[in-house]
């Protein structure tokens, strides 16, 4: 296994942030309301999550207590820093602290991820946005990333939700600049109630992916090929998105499409897929038609989903036909294809 | 295996002359429809069967909550915020069933107060709070129930024990028990044969899962006369097209107004009302104007009729037929008329490791059918299949009097 493929990911924030509710949600299909009985995490609780195409994330989610967050930053400081990926830092929304000890914490954080990986200290250059998971990707073998969750939003009023997130981002990136820090920072709104959290979560994972943008060449080509007008791939344990297409044809319509439909698909599905479970009667493929349109959403490798949306004028028998033959073809795609 | 056959159409006026005509109707409705008809329904047209719902019960007892929950899409969680309601407010449940419910304000147990009478009611609702002392309520109830019962005989009163999630099984059937022994003394002292001569039924329920869309769904069934025609209908359609269980869903509250007679297990429900959130929810995805979604009425809005025909004026002679191009020609092409008109409704499908598939077609823009459907019946059998559902389609709309795509107004 090259370390190439091998990548850590530290999951931060202080104690009841949200960080283990997160990380069973994703990775051990947990329900939401299931997180309540979550305890405090001790110490540090790292896990090894086999993804597609070969890629491992060491997924270490370091307990958040006063203590133990003291303990990572001395003592434990270059074991846990050293050689980092990326770095999830997460923000409780409704915290008094938000923007003292809370952010205090953070900057200690950024500190010392940045001595102990030094050569990368350049800048991380990343566009703005973030809006398609398949960016990202020529952050490989740069400095760390760093992304900010502002956690648990459900618990801010609605209408209150995108400024505070925005007062929020000015205020930490402003702090950490003046604490010298050069990189990037991502930040996201996110809640475990709904989308957001997977969201955020597609985002964070395309980042870590390798070869995404032949990826979606050839689901370009499928696309075409199947006179589709959407394609959607998905990863199948987490349900996270990897990649999608749009027909440019479609350019127009899709504009009255719902804007977080990935995300929204993610959160629907996974959650009548653990329904299916709980009645040993696993999920395996959906067929739907509708007044304009036919989806269909299979199995596409061992490690992905495919949804294939088109007009109704096209049979669901089609699309399904269509799913079958292209199998093999992703199958032996390095990017998506199963783990040795 | 059992070949599902076609089987002719029922026609049209045999089927919508029960609706309108209780009294003459052959077959195993007749009791149902006799029942509407002795509360002298059947001369108004329009609204012939349009069962009338109260809720009552003390404050803070969940009444809103379920209403809201249940019929406005309200997040459970969500139900916390709902302010005490102040005075009496009707909801019309716009949807196939047009069902109207009043909420009273808690404590208030005589609904003459609001200019509403029991003689106009077909069922009232008690909502108990089973986390709260109610012993003190149980005897104000029963005189109540009394009052009730001396002006319409034939109303139906339905005790939701409310707000169980939390409690153990075992205190939950303790609870309720209690409250029914309690209740049967109370309208006891008041007159021995008043509690035997009363349809009283109890119902443990909770706006965190299902437990309340079974309950309303098992009250709404009583006070539809179609019901027992409707699941007659059911029954033929599981015989025919291996089906384990098959419901007829009021899409946009998920209750459902009739299954087919076979025993139902609680995760069936589950599972197959879960469906109907997943198809509706991933239907708005991409048809985001509701004149399109036959589930825009899952919208916090009621006043949703006047959209139903849109669907209809969007047909193009191009549309396809539902049914798999692998399936026998001839069945398709035989029927191509028939089916295509079925074609514009949504339907959809959920393939399990079992090899045994949820399916879910829409009847019109408020009815589904989704029926559980024994392994690999749908690969082989997709055009029979669909054949079998339209034919269905047609004969729900018939006891109904409606035809395809309109509303019933
Ligand atoms: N309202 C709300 N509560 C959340 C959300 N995410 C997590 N929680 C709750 O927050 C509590 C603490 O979550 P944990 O995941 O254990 O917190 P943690 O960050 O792992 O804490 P430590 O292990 O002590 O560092 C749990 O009761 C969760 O149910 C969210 O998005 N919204
Ligand atoms: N635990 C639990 N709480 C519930 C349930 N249903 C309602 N509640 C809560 O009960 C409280 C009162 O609910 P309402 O729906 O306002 O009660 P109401 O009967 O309409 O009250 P009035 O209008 O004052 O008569 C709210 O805080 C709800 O969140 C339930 O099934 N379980
Ligand atoms: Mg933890
Ligand atoms: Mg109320």
């Amino acid at each position: 296994m090259s370390s190439k493929s091998r990548k850590k990911v530290l999951l931060m924030g202080k104690s009841g942030s949200g960080k283990t509710s997160m990380r069973s949600i994703i990775f051990r299909n947990q329900l939401a309301a299931d997180t309540r009985r979550l305890g405090a995490t001790i110490d540090v609780e790292s896990s090894q999550i086999k993804f597609l195409g070969g890629l491992r994330l060491d997924l270490w989610d370091c307990g958040g207590q006063d203590s133990f967050m003291d303990s990572h930053l001395t003592s434990q400081s270059s074991t846990i820093f050293r050689s980092v990926h990326s770095l999830i830092y997460i923000f409780d929304a409704e915290s008094p602290d938000l923007t003292s000890s809370d952010t205090h914490y953070f900057l200690k954080c950024l500190g010392a991820l940045r001595d102990q990986n030094p050569i990368n200290s350049d800048t991380v250059v990343e566009s703005a946005g973030g809006a398609d998971p398949a960016e990202g990707e020529e952050a490989e073998g740069q400095g760390p990333t760093v992304f900010i969750l502002l956690h648990k939003m459900d618990l801010v009023p609605e209408a209150q939700q995108s400024s505070k997130l925005a007062e929020f981002e000015a205020d930490v990136t402003k702090r950490a600049t003046e604490s010298g820090w050069k990189g990037n920072l991502k930040f996201y709104g996110t809640s475990i109630w709904n989308e957001t959290l997977y969201k955020a979560w597609s985002i964070v994972i395309a980042h870590l992916m390798p070869s995404l943008s032949s990826l979606r060449s050839h689901l370009s080509h499928f696309l075409e090929l199947s006179s589709a007008s959407e394609v959607v791939l998905f990863e199948r344990t987490t349900f996270l998105v990897i990649s999608s297409v749009t027909a440019p044809s479609e350019a127009e319509d899709a504009e009255d499409w719902d804007k977080r439909r990935f995300e929204r698909i993610s959160t629907m599905v996974k959650a009548f897929k653990l329904g299916c479970t709980r009645i040993r009667s696993p999920f395996s493929s959906l067929t739907l038609s509708s007044p304009n349109y036919t989806a269909v959403l299979d199995t596409l490798t061992p490690e992905t989903y495919i949804l294939v949306l088109a007009r109704n004028t096209i049979q669901p028998a089609a699309i399904e036909l269509n799913i079958r033959l292209a199998r093999p073809h992703f199958g032996k795609l390095e990017a998506i294809g199963m783990s040795k | 295996m059992q070949q599902p056959s076609p089987r002719a159409p029922p026609s049209h006026s045999a089927y919508g002359s029960t609706s309108t005509n209780g009294n003459s109707a052959a077959g195993p409705s007749n009791g149902a429809a006799a029942a509407s008809t002795s509360r002298g329904r059947e001369g108004s047209d329009e609204h012939k069967a349009r069962p009338r719902v109260l809720f009552m019960g003390p404050r803070s007892g969940g009444k809103s909550s379920i209403r809201k929950v249940v019929f406005e899409r309200m997040a459970p969680n969500d139900t916390l915020f709902i302010e005490k309601t102040a005075k009496s407010t009707a909801d019309d449940i716009n949807s196939f069933i047009s069902i109207q419910m009043w909420d009273l304000p808690g404590g208030q147990l005589d609904p003459g107060a609001w200019n509403l009478a029991f003689e106009d009611m077909d069922a009232v609702i008690f909502v108990l709070d089973a986390q709260s002392t109610f012993n003190d309520m149980i005897r104000k109830l029963a005189v109540t129930m009394q009052k009730a019962f001396d002006a319409n005989a034939g109303i139906q009163f339905e005790i939701f024990l409310h707000k169980i999630d939390g409690m153990s099984e075992d205190y939950r059937l303790d609870t309720l028990q209690n409250l029914r022994d309690r209740l049967t003394e109370e309208l006891f002292d008041i007159s021995p044969d008043l509690e035997s001569s009363m349809n009283v039924f109890y119902h443990l329920t909770s706006v965190f899962d299902t437990s309340i869309y079974e309950a309303l769904s098992k009250v709404i069934q009583k006070l539809i006369p179609e019901q027992a025609m409707l699941e007659r209908l059911l029954d033929l359609l599981c015989q025919q097209c291996s089906m384990d269980k098959a419901f007829l869903f009021d899409t946009s509250s998920k209750i459902y107004i009739a299954t087919d007679s076979s025993p139902l297990d609680n995760q069936t429900y589950v599972i197959c009302s879960d469906y109907i959130d997943l198809i509706g929810d991933f239907a708005l995805l991409y048809e985001p104007s509701p004149l399109g979604s036959p589930f825009h009425s899952r919208s916090p809005s009621t006043g949703s009729r006047s959209n139903t025909l849109a669907p209809m004026s969007r047909m193009d002679s191009s549309a396809v037929l539902p049914s798999s191009p692998t399936a026998p020609r001839r069945a398709t092409s035989a029927d191509a008329g028939r089916l295509a008109k079925g074609a514009r409704m949504p339907s959809s499908k959920v393939k399990l490791s079992t090899g045994a598939t949820i399916a879910q077609w829409g009847i019109n823009n408020n009815l589904s059918l989704v029926a559980l459907l024994r392994p690999h019946m749908m690969e082989q059998h997709a055009a029979l299949i669909d054949y079998n559902v339209s034919t269905f389609r047609e004969a729900v709309l018939a006891i109904f009097d409606l035809h395809l795509g309109q509303g019933e107004e």
